[in-house]
């Protein structure tokens, strides 16, 4: 595999381990399940898509990613307040239900709405069920910008982005902050007893995990130049949750070494082909590429039952890597 | 303006006929979702797909019976087959992947219900291709032909079959009744949705009677399949929106509570009838349904006709 098909990937691979990571604040660290990530996955992407429509500067060059990716922060932040401040309130399993139907409702309204096509596509409606596009109108492209692409948010500024969100939630989930979102996890009256205020915590934990999923939304349309609603569908929401739950509940190092294998798990696989297996049943010989949704499935239901803690549970390394650690610095302490 | 309202109101009696029917399937699904609820305080994610799988038992009956067979002698037994199907594939995924982890937290168990959803979605999609199916209406008197008659309410003319929603959803709430409440069987699931542990000290066998409630559900999510595939398609992803709308129906009538799913399913496919006859685009329909869900949620999370219960310590 080259290097030039790789790159895409890769970039893939670093936008599923944003979201994990971003889920991992309300799912793992928190405790409430969240089925409608992929709803702010989508404000950040929309958002990053018309501020490149509308308010481009030409002379910022690939600069435009950091205002674009800050309004999408911003945006899904908003929206997170707007839900979480009357959803919060629900218990376990009705907020899993709401949070699905908040997803529901951004990609039925992305699907339904269209935006006027502003300097870069004058005379056009953007949006509807196409999304925004900006390859399928090469000629309509903004004159005086003719090289905006995909460069914008390459390879290094998606892992910059990563490393960076890794270390601001590590940081987080090592303050009091964190450690009072794992008490809430374990468990909620406890905590409101050793005087954490519960909504409030509750409420900033969702709002920081719909930021970096803005975040994430807003490189992901950079990535592409291409989104629409059909990219932002309850299965986006699981897919990430499997992350979550693979890379274990809490453990941020996790989430991004599970986000890496399950996004590379298709590509590792493409070469096995099941089509000429004689023995097989004519329907299940196919390339094993398109049994990709069926594994994940299998997945979940298997890990659930036999690994419930994902390959880190809680931790950010191995026992081993962690030991190994205590000795190098052991011995460079003496 | 005057003649405007008029017409208007003349189209009021279709979309509110038409909104029933679907409700009533709404309310044969919803009551499957109440019901496991209401005993081991799951959402069963997989309900919808128990009526896709019970479209396609019913199409695949279809299929082998002989073509001169009258439709309506055909149609009573693909419904049949396709609630024995929907029976048939909640018992398996009760026994396979819910069993197992019924001890290990609503988490785990929800997660379980989500995989499962896809696992069987998937496994039609890439089985069946993703190919819809519909019944043939080429010849008169045909099964396909039959049901996509229509009489004529108000303005606009409605699918004969969709009032034989209304008619099986009502059979299936009385045989329904007489179970929960007149049956031995119906007073263990009762025990059993008021207090588990209770009910296994008086001598109730709790997992004969969580595999029975999945078959009901099942049977019932199979058959509300099969009867709108009739004048419908069948297709991997059918269950999905109807599986979540019907969810929204039992929330919206107090999950738990079997008469709340029922006024719940016929409430939301009236309130859907009443939004597109309102001039609500047909696109934000199905965002109506969810705004409703998050609204119960926020304002009365016991429903219309649940009961609130306190968190214990």
């Amino acid at each position: 595999m080259s290097w030039t098909e790789l790159q895409p990937i890769l970039c893939q691979v670093g936008i599923l381990a944003l979201l994990a990571l971003s889920l991992n604040v309300i799912c793992g660290m928190t405790g409430l399940l969240q089925l409608g990530h992929a709803g702010f996955f989508a404000i950040g992407a929309y958002t990053a898509g018309l501020y490149a429509i509308y308010a481009t500067v030409p002379g910022l060059g690939w600069f435009n990613v950091l205002p674009a990716a800050l309004l999408a922060m911003l945006m899904a932040a908003l929206f997170s307040l707007a839900i979480g401040i009357p959803c919060l309130r629900l218990a376990g399993d009705y907020l899993a239900i709401a949070t699905l139907g908040f997803g529901e409702i951004v990609r039925l309204v992305l699907t339904n709405v269209d935006f006027p096509g502003g300097r870069m596509f004058p005379g056009e409606r953007i949006g509807g069920p196409t999304g925004i596009a900006f390859t399928e109108f090469p000629g309509s492209l903004w004159p005086a910008h003719p090289h905006y692409s995909a460069e914008y948010a390459g390879l290094g500024v998606i892992w910059v982005a990563v490393i960076l969100v890794y270390v601001v939630l590590l940081n987080i989930k090592r303050s009091s902050v964190g450690r009072a979102f794992m008490c809430i996890r374990e468990d909620e009256i406890a905590a409101r007893a050793m005087g954490i205020d519960v909504p409030r915590y509750k409420i900033g934990a969702f709002l920081l995990s719909a930021a970096f999923a803005g975040l994430a939304g807003a490189l992901f349309f950079h990535q592409q130049l291409l989104v629409s609603p059909s990219n932002f569908s309850l299965l986006k929401s699981i897919e990430v949750l499997l992350v979550v739950v693979l890379g274990g509940m809490g453990s941020l190092a996790g989430s991004v070494c599970a986000a890496v294998l399950l996004a590379l798990l298709p590509y590792a696989l493409r070469h096995v082909d099941l089509s000429g297996v004689g023995w097989l049943p004519h329907a299940l010989q196919k390339p094993l590429s398109e049994y990709s949704m069926l594994l994940y499935a299998v997945l979940l239901i298997v890990l659930i039952r036999l690994m419930p803690q994902g390959i880190l549970a809680m931790k950010e390394a191995p026992p081993w890597l962690e030991a190994w650690f205590m000795r190098i610095r052991g011995r460079a302490q003496p | 303006m005057d003649q405007d309202l008029s017409e208007a109101m003349s189209d009021l009696p279709f979309y509110l006929v038409s909104g029933l029917c679907v409700g009533a399937i709404y309310a044969l699904v919803a009551v499957g979702y109440t019901l496991v609820y209401g005993i081991i305080k799951l959402i069963n994610f997989a309900h919808g797909e128990f009526y896709m799988v019970g479209a396609y038992a019913g199409f695949g009956v279809y299929c082998l019976l002989p073509a001169s067979l009258s439709p309506w002698a055909a149609i009573p037994l693909m419904l049949l087959a396709s609630g024995a199907a929907g029976a048939a594939i909640a018992g398996v995924t009760e026994r396979v992947a819910y069993k197992p982890i019924r001890r290990s937290g609503r988490l785990a168990a929800l997660l379980t219900a989500i995989g499962v959803s896809f696992l069987l979605q998937n496994t039609f999609t890439f089985v069946a291709n993703a190919q819809p199916l519909q019944y043939p209406t080429g010849v008169a008197g045909s099964v396909g032909e039959v049901c996509q008659r229509t009489v004529r309410i108000g303005s606009d003319g409605i699918t004969v079959v969709k009032f034989a929603y209304l008619g099986v959803a009502l059979l299936f709430c009385v045989v329904l009744w007489f179970i929960v409440m007149r049956t031995a069987f119906g007073r263990a699931m009762r025990a059993v949705s008021q207090d588990a542990d209770a009910a296994v000290l008086m001598g109730v066998n709790v997992d004969k009677v969580i595999r029975n409630t999945f078959l009901i559900g099942g049977f019932m999510a199979g058959t509300a399949g099969n009867l709108i595939a009739l004048q419908s398609v069948t297709e991997p992803m059918m269950g999905f929106m109807p599986g979540l709308k019907s969810f929204v129906a039992a929330v919206l009538g107090g999950i738990g509570s079997v008469p709340g799913a029922i006024v719940g399913g016929l409430a939301l496919g009236m309130i859907e009838g009443l939004a597109v006859w309102a001039g609500v685009p047909t696109g934000y329909k199905d965002v109506a349904a969810f705004v409703i869900l998050i609204l119960v949620l926020v304002i009365r999370p016991q429903g219309l006709l649940g009961r609130l219960r306190n968190e214990k310590v």
